[in-house]
């Protein structure tokens, strides 16, 4: 690929990059959340169009108009997600979209696709019949079908996007084995992953990306994990944060052994205090989301103990969060922060509506009054508050997520991913508010998986990795190595504990 | 607000039609009976509403209503009620001349009946029974000597009723004997077929109001079980509310010995029948009963915190529930609502039609309710809807039925032209929507 740019309204995801795989060559692509891994690579399976630069496979140069097309080309894709069939057995998995059909009535041709299947399942060790429903094997036998799907489309290469993301240890184990055996039968591999370890075992060389631009590229020689996470970060500084003023304050919030549905083996603590903002920064995955949805009670298998001040709050009760001021702005703004097709009033006062309620009738006036209210302070640009809150931008409608809470002053504020998708102008005047609540003496709790978010919001940052903060940096040593160490789980020395006891 | 302009159009371009083609159409007798239609099937609608808006849908109307008819008439016909009291009163006696002259008869029965009552009041009664003035106060004396009468021990004796035929309760009891509780109530019916047309047949079914109460409270309870389910087990509203069907039904068609029952001619709740069948101001009583509920259910719906739980659950439970809502019980509740509106409409259905079969009574009312709230606004997708939307689509359904029967269209068509008539207003609405979206895009 050469030269290769994709822009996206408001976004430019790749500008000018360019990257080349050999044939049997293991190449590992590395970068930040949004440096513009998939998006390259959604170019290469035909998913997206580049808006600049040429494919070229054997040296010609290829145009992939869709999945199709790629797939001619010979390049299979492993999604991050598993993209099967789980109530169809293996051969009907790996046939799906090209059965052989047979007889009068032209009807799926059984004993030939299982016949067809076996082979590729021998290929790769796995030992299970082509009879078997996919929802009967694990997740990572259900990913060497995805494999084996590629193969019987004669892939020469394969892309894998996080493939390991949801394996165990043992079956990341397996995984990588087969990349190797896949390398030996002359197939190219490109393997995203931000687990620099895995990266590091079977990697022949490694590209890194940052910001939609090439950073450089590492030999088979060079790869270390430093190297890579010094490649990845490093860049300049924007101006339109509000730095932190807050003086350390003894901690309010505290969370002690909290589970999460996800991660149920592994326990979190932390402290925060009032007038903080505690940023929550790791990798995608890292569970910091569950772990909020747990402390605010959305999360009913969570276990563990939340103090607020002195007094312990019930665990998995979202009522009581709220009714003791503990709130959450997610990361799913349309899905679970907003009901879109309402009003910005009816949004804002959904979450308070007793308070607007005499007996059981609502006043529409003191409810358009507040709605009116955090339509000013929060500058939320609507025509008035009557809009359907699917009309707005982005940006405003993370400010009627933020104003439903800030109408009913929070104690603890949870923030979700507060500026994905939100252009620069909105994102400044959202961190001004957050600022504004933490002086006045609100708890800020948030995950944000932009690095410059997090270095320049935070007052303290604590970093999460595979389901366990790993450390907690203070303001001076929020730097962006120290953040990557500690998301890809390596411990340093200037992390500290989450919490004191 | 639009999208109830349109369908309102459409049904004043029907109703012109209709009535332009057959001045029937507006005869006071049609109007009437339109109406009172409308208000049996816009009560169980506006409750159907409800529970589409959450996203759910509830094919269990139907059986409901049989079971909810095949009970209300038991209670009232059949199933005897246990604190039934045997005493007589003042205004049971209707002829009092004519039952004075009984008592005095040369027969076994008078003569013993006669015989309990002190001098007094004899004389009284010989003298003044013509004079209607005194006759309030002889029924309360009467009744008051009859009553001690009752109360005392059994008055049967073989050769005293030998005359007479009773009735096959009576025999039953004068089998059984015995128990002193049952002698008033054997009195009670002794005396009744003694003096027959002189006197109003004693009540031994359940009172009306607790008959009503069971009917209405029994569709509540299942509309409970189903939010239980949907909510509680995540079983999809279809599927529990399509076990309703069968289940419901079939416990009617058991419950009636698959017999047809009635409501005959309300002996013992004339008050009942004529709340149900009767008129306020000129119009039916289903038709006042919807007005007055659908006033309560526009504050519900459009003014008050359920109402706005109800539409924000219905478009997007997730924020809901991130908004500290309790999803579950908002769900659950539009159920129970269901329920109530349903045993009301099952009610008012069981009088309209008076008599209950249970294998066919109330079928396919659900698909009648689904098809007036889909026709009004309400999406089966959950969040949109409204009150004045599903009372507009439901009239413009029994308009739709009445036409069929004005223009002399075959009733073998009826359910084709309904379907024909929901399948255009669900596609022009549709046709709207999309063409305000693209206006949307092109600005």
């Amino acid at each position: 690929m050469r030269g290769i740019g994709k822009r996206f309204p408001g976004v430019v995801a790749l500008d000018g990059v360019s990257i080349e795989v050999g044939k049997g060559e293991v190449l590992a692509l590395c970068g930040e959340n949004g440096a513009g891994k998939s998006t390259l690579m959604k170019i290469i399976g035909g998913v997206y169009q580049p808006d600049d630069g040429e494919v070229l496979v054997d040296g010609k140069p290829v145009k992939i108009n869709n999945v199709v097309d790629a797939m001619k080309l010979g390049i299979a894709f492993i999604h991050q997600e598993l993209n099967v069939l789980d109530n169809l057995d293996v051969a009907a998995n790996v046939f799906l979209g090209r059965e052989p059909l047979t007889g009068p009535f032209r009807l799926i041709d059984q004993k030939k696709i299982h016949a067809d299947t076996e082979p590729y399942l021998k290929r790769l060790g796995l030992d299970v019949s082509s009879k078997t429903r996919l929802d009967k094997l694990p997740i990572a036998q259900q990913q060497m079908v995805e494999i084996a799907k590629a193969l019987s489309l004669n892939a020469r290469i394969i892309i894998m996007d996080e493939p390991t993301s949801s394996l165990t240890l043992t079956e990341t184990e397996r995984l990588l084995e087969l990349v190797l055996d896949l390398k030996k039968q002359g197939v190219s591999v490109v393997y995203i992953s931000h687990r620099l370890g895995e990266v590091n075992q079977i990697a022949d060389r490694v590209v890194v990306l940052r910001d939609g631009k090439n950073a450089g590229e590492l030999s088979r020689q060079q790869i270390s994990h430093d190297s890579i996470v010094g490649m990845m970060v490093g860049r300049e500084v924007k101006s339109f944060y509000v730095e932190s003023t807050a003086k350390r304050t003894p901690a309010f919030l505290k969370v002690r052994n909290m589970r999460s549905s996800r991660y149920p083996t592994k326990q979190v603590s932390f402290d925060a205090g009032k007038g903080e903002i505690l940023g929550f920064a790791g990798l995608v995955g890292a569970g910091r989301s569950e772990i909020m949805k747990a402390v605010v009670g959305l999360d009913h298998f969570a276990t563990g103990e939340i103090f607020l001040g002195d007094a312990e709050l019930p665990v998995g009760k979202s009522r009581d969060a709220i009714a003791r001021g503990i709130y959450l702005v997610p990361e799913d703004r349309r899905g679970e922060g907003l009901v879109t097709g309402m009003t910005v009033r009816e949004n804002v006062t959904l979450p308070s509506l007793n308070k607007f309620a005499s007996v059981f009738l609502i006043n529409r006036a003191s409810e358009s009054k507040v709605a009116n209210e955090q339509i000013q302070s929060l500058k939320i640009k609507t025509p008035n508050a009557e809009a359907r809150v699917v009309n707005l931008s982005g940006g405003n409608q993370q400010k009627v997520v933020l104003g439903k809470w800030l109408s009913m002053d929070p104690k603890v504020m949870i923030l979700d991913e507060p500026t994905r998708g939100i252009d620069v102008g909105a994102k400044a005047e959202i961190y001004r508010i957050m600022r504004n609540l933490a002086e006045q003496g609100a708890v800020i709790l948030m995950i944000s998986s932009d690095m410059e978010e997090v270095l320049h919001v935070s007052d303290r940052v604590a970093v999460m990795h595979e389901g366990q903060i790993t450390g907690v940096l203070d303001r001076p040593d929020c730097k962006e190595e120290n953040i990557m160490q500690l998301a890809v789980g390596k411990k340093i020395a200037a992390a500290k504990a989450a919490f004191a006891n | 607000m639009k999208k109830e302009l349109g369908i309102f159009t459409l049904l004043l371009l029907l109703c012109g039609v209709t009535a332009a083609i057959n001045p029937r159409f507006l005869s006071a007798t049609n109007l009437t009976n339109m109406a009172n239609i409308i208000g049996l099937f816009g009560i169980f609608s506006l409750g159907l509403g409800m529970v589409i808006i959450t996203g759910g849908i509830d094919l269990s109307v139907g059986s409901m209503f049989a079971l909810a008819g095949v009970l209300l008439s038991m209670f009232l016909t059949e199933i005897a009620w246990p604190f039934a009291s045997w005493e007589l009163k003042a205004n049971d006696f209707k002829q009092l001349p004519a039952l004075v002259e009984k008592f005095q008869k040369p027969n076994p029965v008078s003569q013993f009946v006669w015989g309990q009552f002190p001098n007094t009041l004899k004389q009284d009664l010989v003298k003044s029974a013509g004079d209607t003035n005194q006759t309030a106060r002889l029924q309360t004396a009467l009744a008051g000597e009859l009553n001690r009468v009752i109360a005392g021990p059994s008055i049967y004796d073989k050769d005293r009723f030998a005359a007479l035929s009773l009735p096959s309760k009576a025999k039953g009891l004068i089998e059984k004997d015995g128990s002193a509780k049952n002698h008033a109530k054997l009195n009670r019916l002794l005396i009744h077929s003694a003096y027959g047309e002189t006197l109003t047949s004693p009540r031994e079914f359940w009172p009306w109001p607790l008959a009503a109460a069971v009917a209405i409270l029994i569709p509540m309870l299942l509309g409970w079980a189903h939010g239980a389910l949907i909510t509680r087990m995540n079983i999809q509203p279809f599927i529990v509310t399509l076990c309703g069907l069968l289940l419901y039904r079939g416990l009617a068609r058991y419950i009636a010995d698959d017999g047809t029952k009635g409501l005959g001619n309300a002996e013992g709740f004339e008050t009942f029948a004529s709340l149900a069948k009767g008129k306020f101001l000129g119009l039916p009583a289903p038709f006042v009963i919807l007005i007055v509920l659908s006033v309560i259910m526009w504050f519900v719906l459009h003014r008050s915190m359920y109402g706005r739980y109800l539409l924000a659950v219905g478009r997007n439970e997730n924020a809901a529930r991130f908004s500290g809502i309790n999803t579950r019980a908002v769900i659950a509740t539009s159920y129970i609502l269901m329920g109530l509106l349903t045993g009301i409409a099952g009610i008012l259905f069981a009088f309209y039609t008076n008599s209950i079969s249970p294998s066919n009574h109330g079928n396919f009312f659900e698909l009648y309710g689904i098809a007036a709230a889909v026709l009004g606004g309400c999406s089966l997708r959950g969040g949109e809807g409204s009150v004045i939307g599903i009372l507009i689509g439901t009239a413009l359904l029994q308009v739709l039925q009445n036409l069929v029967n004005l223009l002399g269209i075959p009733s073998s068509l009826n359910f084709a032209v309904m379907g024909a008539v929901v399948l255009i207003g669900v596609l022009a609405d549709q046709y709207f929507q999309e063409r305000a979206k693209k206006k949307l895009v092109k600005h």
